[in-house]
């Protein structure tokens, strides 16, 4: 090959991550690529026709999930829209929207249906497994490793029944079972995928989904504290929020505690560390808000107008500005965490269950 | 993965060979629809290297690296001769690790590239986020602004994604820049005018 740029042309199907990026299956002259963007950074991940063993799919039931909750959901606010609406006569601003509240919910509805069942495709090689997120639909999918198949069985060569069913013993040097197949393409240097050892300390991934999951607890307390502050006395609002502040405070170091185990990827590690970054600023700010509504010179009419000094419009601000900061980072974390955690299934290493296996090591691979 | 392995996704059950390269069928387990295709490689299993040659004649080439072994081929890049210990065949060529090791960090040949940083995403994302927040936001832009101008001339030239992507991220970014120094240009001149009539 040439060391020109390769040329490379879009395969069907994407997994868009909120707030993060997405995922994208790219076919080049010999290999198909999976790109990953990570907010501004993009990875590569390469199987090329001649190394890829397998692929498999299996239909899932999250489609079917997702949508039972939305159709559930938007039926059930749409009526209480249209109740609310129709209460004192016909209102058409009202019902106007109640037809917009309920399209919020049922467009991604009808979205999800139109896009069909949904799966999940992973690639194997002889070293590890991969899950194709980009590969979420059923019919896509297909289409895909329609696409796919002849290619690398043009690499490698058909896989008859009777080659299957004799096994490996059927191929003597590993090759005679594959006629179109050459040299291993890194010929001296492959050698044999190191068996994964068993760590005492690993780490599942719970405690981060848990901060993470906290994090985006603090959208509903901003949008109380913004929506309800003249019926929520200013006490609750505090004990709340100081409560919240601990957990995330006690969760995010447990995280980086965490971390120092290794295991996670460059972007769990980051969103971590964004969290803590984004508790101490929290932190920062009920602080100067105590501060200023203690020992400021309209201390006593805090619980009356709200923060005298900084004005009204600081204190929305800063909810505003938490919400969409709790949202980007609980979303997104909890997303990088469940990718990572796809990717240990996905290799063969339950993260929930550490077992130690006879002779201190865990099965490798497997699929 | 090997045939050992080939297990039902979903319920982990054995599947048999009927369902390999069989289309959409059920798990005769747990009736999830699945597919299987499989290709020869399965069956090669990972391939051991092969062992180097020890140099048995004297004054016969011997590897740069390993001298008592015996010359394979040379590099492709620097030229050096390798045994089969050291040599490593990838997308063609046959490359020594120092030379493998500094075309990745090098990024000069596409196929070894890993990662790329997307300037132009970053730029455009400074020129956009001060606006969706524009109501709190706004006195970043004075950051924002020179950062964007920074970015695009520094990284203008800088390897993009491996895969195609428009060019137009950076363009926009830059007039975004723009308009936002055009804007505090229109708020100095009104206050220099409410200031000095």
């Amino acid at each position: 090959m040439s060391d020109d740029a390769i040329v490379y042309r879009q395969l069907r199907g994407r997994c868009v991550r909120p707030f993060i990026g997405q995922h994208r299956l790219w076919l080049g002259p010999d290999h198909v690529l999976l790109a990953s963007d990570c907010w501004f950074t993009q990875s590569y991940r390469r199987f090329y026709f001649s190394d890829i063993q397998a692929f498999t799919l299996h239909r899932t039931d999250l489609g079917k999930a997702f949508n039972a909750v939305l159709a559930t959901v938007g039926a059930g606010l749409s009526l209480v829209a249209v109740a609310v609406a129709l209460a004192g006569g016909p209102n058409l601003p009202a019902l106007a929207a109640a037809a917009l509240f309920a399209l919020l919910f049922f467009l991604p509805l009808m979205l999800n249906i139109a896009a069909g069942p949904t799966c999940r495709c992973s690639v194997h090689t002889a070293t590890h497994t991969e899950l194709l997120l980009p590969l979420g639909r059923l019919r896509t999918a297909q289409q895909v490793l329609d696409l796919l198949r002849p290619l690398i069985e043009g690499v490698q060569g058909v896989l008859t029944a009777e080659a299957l069913a004799a096994g490996p013993a059927a191929a003597p040097g590993g090759d005679a079972a594959a006629p179109g197949a050459g040299a291993p393409r890194t010929g001296p240097l492959r050698v044999d995928a190191p068996a994964a050892t068993w760590h005492p300390t690993r780490v599942t991934g719970r405690i981060h989904q848990a901060l993470f999951l906290t994090v985006l607890c603090d959208v509903p307390i901003c949008l109380m504290d913004l929506y309800l502050r003249d019926i929520m006395p200013p006490a609750v609002s505090m004990v709340i929020n100081m409560i919240w502040l601990l957990a995330v405070v006690a969760l995010t170091f447990v995280a980086l505690v965490q971390l120092q185990h290794g295991g996670f990827n460059d972007a769990v590690q980051t969103v971590t560390w964004l969290s803590l970054a984004y508790a101490l600023a929290c932190v920062a700010v009920v602080y100067v808000l105590q501060i200023q509504s203690s020992f400021g010179p309209f201390s006593g009419a805090y619980e009356e107008v709200g923060p005298p000094l900084l004005g009204d419009g600081f204190y929305v601000g800063v909810n505003v500005v938490a919400v969409v900061l709790s949202a980007a980072l609980g979303i997104s974390g909890l997303i990088l965490v469940r990718d990572w955690r796809r990717g240990l299934l996905a290799s063969g290493e339950e993260p929930a269950q550490p077992a130690p296996p006879p002779g201190g090591d865990d099965g490798a691979g497997g699929m | 993965m090997d045939t050992e392995h080939l297990i039902c996704p979903a319920c982990r059950a054995r599947l048999g060979t009927g369902h390999v390269n069989a289309g959409l069928a059920a798990c005769p387990s747990c009736d999830t629809s699945l597919r299987v295709d499989a290709f020869p490689a399965l069956l090669r299993g990972t391939a051991r290297g092969r062992e180097p040659e020890p140099v048995v004649v004297d004054g016969e080439s011997s590897c740069y690296y390993h001298p008592h072994y015996k010359v394979e081929a040379p590099c492709d890049e620097c030229g050096r001769f390798l045994c089969a210990l050291c040599g490593i065949d990838i997308c063609g060529k046959h490359l020594c690790p120092a030379c493998l090791a500094s075309a990745q960090a090098g990024e000069r040949h596409p196929w070894l590239v890993t990662r790329r940083v997307l300037y132009d995403g970053m730029a455009l994302a400074l020129g956009f986020a001060p606006l969706l927040l524009f109501l709190f936001c706004w006195p970043v832009t004075l950051i924002t602004a020179p950062l964007i101008v920074f970015l695009c001339v520094r990284y203008w030239n800088a390897p993009k994604s491996v895969v195609p992507r428009g060019r137009w991220r950076m363009p926009l970014a830059l007039l975004l820049a723009g308009a936002q120094f055009v804007a505090w240009a229109g708020v100095a001149a009104v206050m220099l005018f409410a200031l000095f009539g």
